[in-house]
């Protein structure tokens, strides 16, 4: 595949087609008439040759003109004014014409080469020499990789083949696909450090998730294969497209999570299991999206409301039917709630249930991420009674002090669901629904279990190949 | 007459009631009646007692006590007019003669007449030609001592206490005023002006935070009140917080109408302020007597402890038969 010792005609271009910068020009001049080739580099430094004119003598000279005058004007139009744009004539045959014709080119680029050779064929033979030229850009592989500072994605370049490479060398790059629908491989070429010139390739590479070895081989420049890929097809997408689908961040690798559901008892048995649906249906939720269960607490308390007509203050206390346990466990202590009759009707035991969940949450070394789900008709009671005429909690407790510690001191997030829509904007639900605040017969479990914290946030799966910290040695962005 | 026990209604001779009532709908004139016969009950100074005086009251007499008292809420809305005869009966008074100390008179007891015409409130914003209304006014023209309820809460939210008022005793001082016998343009009655439900947190915030309310050091449920001197001037201020610009004016009408001396203010409730038995005490965060309960109703929710219900009454016996309730204990 070397064409470089041989010398003559092929020896020549070949050198030229490396080192030319705009544009190259070759002129075929032979017993038939005249062919001007032009080769330029693309954007990503493929050379490419292109024949611009083609000729017979009598087609030349057919309008009256002579031969020295009408390859001057082709000249003109077609052959770069340049002195720094190479210009080759290879001439096969003598005569009249040829002479005039190599006359005229002389008289527009004096520099020009001349080689007289025969039995080549110029543009077969530009086709040879450009795809076997070394790459004239760096190529790199796309790849994303997280910032040290804030882990949000970056793309940088991973080397597959430096400037000078020769078709048939080979390049190996480990990566990481990290979506299950594969990955997009994009080669991009770099004529500086600064910035890529451009895409030579992108194509999709149906690869199951993990990490993978790619062997790629550059087949010639503005190629690069990767040969042990099955099923790898062009990525048909602009870059743009590809881009704008890439997420902020990587989805977190789970942490521990704790949601805390509490359910108000008071009510029909209709009012009560549309309650306890949405809270078995967020732990099924949560189950189905951790990946490991593992790292997931759930725990389940029941609440319902105060009695005040009885002679002495009442100091029921919610039912606890689990703390921090498997979402098996959750469900099943859900289960075992049951409908309570109402015994006030303007407020329930929420702040009581706060007061029970504080001291066991603060018993807890301080957990990552604890939500608190409340899922009820009827606002807490205040401390003391007010202008409202919502007699006071009979222990005292304080819902928004005991929200605001737990708040302040385990960054819960609460969020609530509602038998129907707050009575005021100054309602106690709107503060308990802070998180998120969503009717029962209009719930967005899945947007709930986001703004809780307890699931990743729907971010755009990343379908490039992922390096991480630990194995970027190099790459540029 | 100092020393007798009828006067001025002679008892031979079918008397006129001696007490008339009245005030808006829902001001809680038949929560009130219901609350009196308890809290005579309950009096320490026993012996006085609330009777009907044909079976009609004493049935509805019995009513009104078991629905506060057994059914713990309040009793229904008054939807049409219902005519109470009432009477309070004190103990007799044996007396005996000071040269003949060994037999003694035979005893009388004193009996203060009242006559409540419990009716929807709103009369005096309907028409000219209602029979309530012709009752009613009748009845105050009738009695020497009113009752006034007025109910700070509705005021606050309707106000409309003083077109009634006005309207009404217009109505009277036209009905008594035009001949000679008031020389003085004043109308005769002894008129004891009741705020009404003091439990109510709109009403009780206002005592406490506008400073009218003290303890008395005897009582050790520790229930804050508004002493007798400043109940006139916590009336002035609950009628400058009312929803009508007009109720301003409530105290200088009743004073414009009435002998200032004739008039007197009381703070009262008819259930009382909630004590936690628990803590056996007032616990300003905690006092709320009434409130809602699940079947849409209201629910009295401790027990029942009428604040300033006897007294007006009383204080109207003493006013209008001096003789007979001569205790000082009643006067305040
Ligand atoms: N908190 C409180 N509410 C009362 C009291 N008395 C009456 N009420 C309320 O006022 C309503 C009307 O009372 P009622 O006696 O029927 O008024 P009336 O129309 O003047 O006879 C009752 O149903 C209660 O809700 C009281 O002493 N305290
Ligand atoms: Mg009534």
């Amino acid at each position: 595949m070397h064409h470089f010792a041989e010398g003559g005609l092929r020896g020549e271009l070949a050198d030229l087609i490396v080192s030319f910068r705009e544009r190259l020009a070759v002129v075929e001049i032979d017993a038939a008439g005249i062919r001007v080739f032009e080769v330029r580099a693309d954007e990503v430094g493929t050379a490419r040759h292109a024949r611009r004119a083609s000729a017979k003598w009598s087609t030349l000279t057919a309008s009256g003109d002579e031969v020295f005058d009408a390859v001057l004007r082709v000249a003109r139009d077609l052959i770069s004014a340049d002195e720094a744009d190479p210009v080759v004539i290879t001439r096969s045959a003598g005569g009249h014409e040829q002479e005039a014709a190599v006359r005229a080119l002389r008289q527009w680029r004096p520099s020009a080469r001349l080689i007289e050779e025969s039995g080549v064929k110029v543009g077969e033979l530009l086709g040879e020499l450009t795809a076997g030229a070394p790459l004239r850009q760096t190529y790199d592989l796309v790849v994303a990789r997280e910032r040290a500072e804030d882990g949000r994605l970056e793309l940088v370049g991973r080397r597959l083949f430096g400037a000078g490479a020769q078709p048939g060398d080979e390049a190996r790059v480990a990566v990481t696909c990290t979506d299950a629908g594969g990955m997009v491989l994009a080669v991009s070429a770099w004529s500086g450090p600064l910035q890529p010139s451009g895409l030579v390739s992108a194509d999709h590479a149906p690869l199951p998730p993990g990490r993978h070895v790619l062997r790629a081989v550059l087949e010639r420049p503005g190629l690069v294969r990767f040969p042990e890929v099955p099923g790898l097809r062009p990525d048909t997408r602009s870059w743009e497209e590809v881009v704008a689908t890439l997420p902020e961040r990587l989805p977190r690798a789970p942490r521990p999570a704790h949601l805390v559901c509490a359910v108000e008892t008071a009510g029909t048995r209709e009012e009560f299991e549309a309650r306890c649906h949405w809270a078995g249906y967020v732990i099924d939720l949560l189950a189905e999206r951790c990946p490991d269960l593992q790292q997931l607490k759930v725990s389940v308390v029941g609440y319902g409301t105060h009695v005040y007509d009885t002679r002495r203050a009442d100091r029921s206390r919610p039912s606890l039917a689990a703390w921090s346990a498997s979402t098996a466990q959750a469900r099943a202590a859900l289960e075992s709630l049951r409908p309570t009759t109402p015994t006030y009707p303007n407020a329930a035991q929420i702040e009581d249930m706060l007061a029970e969940v504080r001291t066991r949450l603060l018993q807890q070394p301080a957990s990552p991420r604890t939500a608190l789900l409340t899922i009820g008709a009827r606002p807490p009671h205040p401390p003391r009674s007010g202008l409202d005429r919502v007699p006071a909690c009979p222990a005292r407790h304080d819902w928004l002090a005991l929200l605001r510690e737990m708040e302040q001191q385990r960054g819960l997030r609460s969020a609530v669901i509602c038998d129907s829509p707050p009575a005021s904007s100054t309602s106690p639900w709107r503060r308990l629904g802070s998180t998120a605040l969503f009717q029962v017969d209009a719930v967005n479990a899945e947007e709930l279990a986001v703004r809780l914290g307890l699931v990743p946030e729907p971010a755009g799966v990343l379908s490039l190949p992922f390096v991480s910290q630990s194995e970027d040695s190099g790459g540029r962005h | 007459m100092a020393d007798t026990d009828s006067a001025p209604g002679d008892p031979e001779r079918g008397r006129e009631p001696d007490i008339a009532m009245w005030g808006a709908s829902g001001s809680g004139k038949t929560a009130f009646l219901a609350a009196l016969s308890i809290a005579l009950n309950k009096s320490r100074d026993a012996g006085w007692r609330l009777i009907g005086e044909n079976a009609v009251s004493r049935t509805e007499l019995a009513k009104l006590r078991n629905t506060l008292l057994q059914a713990r809420t309040f009793p229904a809305p008054t939807e049409a007019l219902t005519h109470y005869s009432w009477m309070i009966i004190g103990p007799a008074e044996t007396r005996r003669r000071w040269w003949w100390p060994w037999t003694a008179r035979a005893a009388r007891a004193p009996k203060i007449k009242l006559d409540f015409l419990d009716l929807r409130g709103d009369l005096y914003a309907e028409s000219e030609s209602n029979i309530d209304k012709k009752a009613l006014v009748d009845s105050l023209v009738k009695s020497r001592g009113l009752i006034y309820m007025f109910d700070p809460d509705r005021e606050a939210r309707v106000g409309d206490a003083f077109k009634h008022l006005d309207a009404a005793l217009h109505e009277v001082a036209g009905r008594m005023l035009v001949g000679d016998e008031y020389e003085d343009g004043k109308l005769p009655h002894h008129i004891a002006v009741c705020i009404t439900k003091y439990d109510d947190p709109r009403v009780l915030r206002i005592a406490m935070e506008g400073g009218f309310t003290e303890r008395d050091p005897t009582d050790e449920l520790r229930i804050p009140h508004v002493p007798p001197d400043r109940v006139r001037d916590f009336f002035r201020l609950l009628c400058q917080e009312a929803h009508d610009h007009n109720t301003e004016m409530i105290l200088d009408l009743i004073e414009a109408f009435f002998h200032k001396d004739r008039i007197k203010y009381f703070v009262t409730s008819s259930v009382g302020l909630f004590i936690d038995e628990d803590l056996g005490r007032f616990d300003p965060d905690d006092y709320l007597n009434v409130i809602d309960n699940a079947g849409g109703g209201l629910t009295i929710r401790g027990a029942i402890r009428p604040m300033n219900v006897m007294e007006p009454v009383l204080w109207l016996g003493q006013m209008l038969r001096p003789g007979a309730i001569g205790s000082g204990r009643w006067n305040g």
